[in-house]
């Protein structure tokens, strides 16, 4: 497959079609832990990690055991399955490495089973690359660049955030108000790659 | 009467969306029109009612432990219904709503329900509670669609509401969205302070 | 040894509620799959009727070499047309659509079948211009209800030499979207190359 393939595919879910500013997934943690940047690159490492496996282990789970048994409609059950073990495995690593990482993403760890740009990669890449030449490379290529893109929104965020604690902002808009209306201008932003790919 | 304050707190008190701040993603995502709202609504409504009730019922055999991934596969089984029972009857509306549908099992009002209510309380308090919260969800879901699918596009149900309205597009768009649930939210705030 | 009793327990537990889960899944499953078999079926016949209005009978699927489609019959079993199934890559991702043509070339109709264009802009392609509005509607008006999208429209009566793309009104050409000329031009050039490749076939 050649390299400039590879680049469309991260390039469109990486910017094109952001997974938080363009899809809305994943908004819990965005909204939660983009409250500094340490915090938000330690999270966004974290999902990228369980997005890559978990795009490997449902890859194969669809194609090789519920595809050929004609039970892909246990797609959902199963997938939810494996993202579940996977956040529990990353858990414990992440306690072994850094304790102070741990500390800092707190219950926000196990809350990326319940990440719905996790699960949402997971799925789009059934929907897009199933029957397809290359379609287990694609799908890892999706899962990483969704994970890429997440932490980029991430960090982007935590980034302005730092900043808006200095700021005046009118009461009622405070915290959440204030964030969703900065991601929208992000979005915006971003919208402008629409017409990157052509 | 205290069943009837558990049924109303989830449309105002204890709000999904706008006092819980659970569910944003498929708000965001489905609130383009009135109709897919309310198809949403209803398709996490039905979720939470059986995943409620199957919860309460089972909560003195499920282990502490494990309580999180039984939560789960309960909440993915009735996902994987709706979204058979949509393929089969809704089919239109199943394919405006995509891969939102299967997402229904990450929606944390759902996960949050079961973890802080149902596995608590009584079968009865648990149904009152998701048909208030889905009911909740359902009304502040239209509410946002409302907003969007007239502003945005100059329709309500898909049907025109003025022949020569240009439609502020980006509404219907992601950055609209975020920027109408921010502004909602704090115009919520607002009211919420004045009031005391 | 408690502990390993309650791991075990535990585990037994999950392993129940997964098995009973599955075993309503399936039964659901078979329950629904009849009509959504039926479903798909559907909307395939309501697709080759629209792109094929003079056909009565229609072919199984053929999956050719180079393309995929439906011979489309009158009521003497006289061949009247072919229905292709193309793609092109449009501004997100691939446009499918079907498109059915006479046995003189002649397009007969083009339907979207599956596209992920900018709402708003590119989506137009796929955008039924409707005169209802709200009054007429409360009023309980008869309004002219048009259900094809007034783009794939003007595909009708055209042939492949007509298959050219203008920003400007055109009688016998394509006119593209304002403002979404890359979708405009996605499905022409999906409806061009279909017609060659179904040459090609039929041959």
């Amino acid at each position: 497959m050649a390299f400039s393939e590879v680049f469309k595919i991260l390039v469109v879910v990486i910017f094109v079609n952001n997974f938080i500013l363009s899809r809305f997934l994943g908004l819990c943690p965005f909204i939660g832990v983009s409250k500094n940047m340490s915090s938000a690159f330690g999270m966004g490492m974290a999902v990228v990690f369980v997005m890559t496996l978990s795009s490997i282990f449902t890859w194969m789970i669809y194609n090789w055991i519920l595809v050929p048994f004609g039970v892909t409609f246990l797609r959902t059950l199963a997938f939810i399955l494996v993202i579940a073990v996977l956040v529990q495995l990353v858990e414990m690593v992440i306690r072994k490495v850094s304790a102070p990482l741990y500390q800092a993403l707190g219950i926000y760890l196990p809350l990326i089973t319940t990440n719905c740009a996790v699960l949402g990669v997971a799925v789009l890449n059934i929907d897009l690359y199933t029957n397809v030449k290359y379609s287990f490379l694609k799908s890892l290529i999706q899962g990483v660049g969704a994970g890429v893109g997440f932490t980029l929104a991430l960090l982007i965020m935590a980034g302005i955030r730092e900043r808006l604690d200095l700021a005046e902002v009118p009461e009622p808009l405070k915290g959440v108000p204030i964030s969703l209306i900065l991601a929208g201008l992000m979005a915006l932003a971003f919208t402008g790659f629409s017409g990157l790919m052509s | 009467m205290i069943l009837v304050k558990e049924f109303t707190k989830g449309i105002i008190k204890e709000n999904p969306i706008f006092i819980l701040l659970l569910g944003l993603c498929p708000t965001l995502a489905v609130t383009t029109s009135v109709s897919n709202a309310i198809g949403m609504g209803c398709a996490t409504t039905f979720v939470l009612f059986f995943a409620n009730i199957i919860v309460s019922t089972l909560k003195r055999i499920i282990p502490s432990q494990i309580r999180i991934p039984c939560y789960i596969v309960i909440i993915a089984t009735f996902v994987t219904i709706v979204e058979l029972l949509m393929k089969a009857y809704f089919s239109l509306l199943n394919a405006q709503l995509g891969i939102y549908i299967p997402l229904i099992v990450v929606n944390c009002i759902i996960l949050g329900r079961a973890e802080a209510f149902a596995s608590k309380k009584s079968i009865l308090s648990s149904i009152i509670d998701a048909l208030g919260m889905g009911v909740g969800f359902t009304i502040s879901l239209i509410l946002i669609a409302t907003f969007r699918e007239i502003l945005g596009a100059g329709t309500i149900f898909d049907v025109k509401i003025f022949n020569d309205y240009k439609p502020v597009l980006v509404l219907t768009l992601a950055p609209g969205a975020f920027l109408t649930l921010g502004l909602l939210l704090g115009f919520f705030n607002f009211i919420g302070k004045k009031k005391g | 040894m408690r502990e390993e009793i309650s791991i075990i327990k535990s585990g037994i537990t999950l392993f129940f509620i997964t098995l009973i889960a599955i075993l309503l899944l399936v039964t659901v499953d078979s329950i629904t799959k009849p009509t959504i078999l039926l479903q798909k079926e559907l909307e395939v016949s309501k697709s080759l009727k629209t792109v094929l209005p003079q056909a009565v009978k229609f072919s199984e699927k053929i999956v050719g070499d180079k393309i995929i489609y439906y011979k489309g019959l009158k009521e003497n079993d006289l061949l009247y047309g072919y229905a292709f199934i193309s793609s092109a890559k449009g501004y997100s991702g691939n446009i499918e659509l079907i498109a059915g043509v006479d046995l003189n070339g002649t397009i007969q109709g083009i339907k979207i079948l599956k596209h992920a264009e900018t709402p708003g802009l590119g989506s137009k392609i796929n955008e039924v211009k409707s005169e209802k509005t709200i009054l007429s509607v409360i009023k309980g008006e008869k309004v002219e209800e048009k259900n094809i999208p007034w783009f794939c429209e003007q595909f009708i009566g055209k042939k492949i030499s007509n298959l050219e793309v203008l920003k400007t009104a055109s009688e016998n050409k394509i006119q593209a979207i304002t403002g979404a000329t890359i979708s405009s031009k996605a499905v022409t050039k999906a409806v061009r190359e279909g017609i060659k490749k179904l040459r090609q076939e039929i041959k």
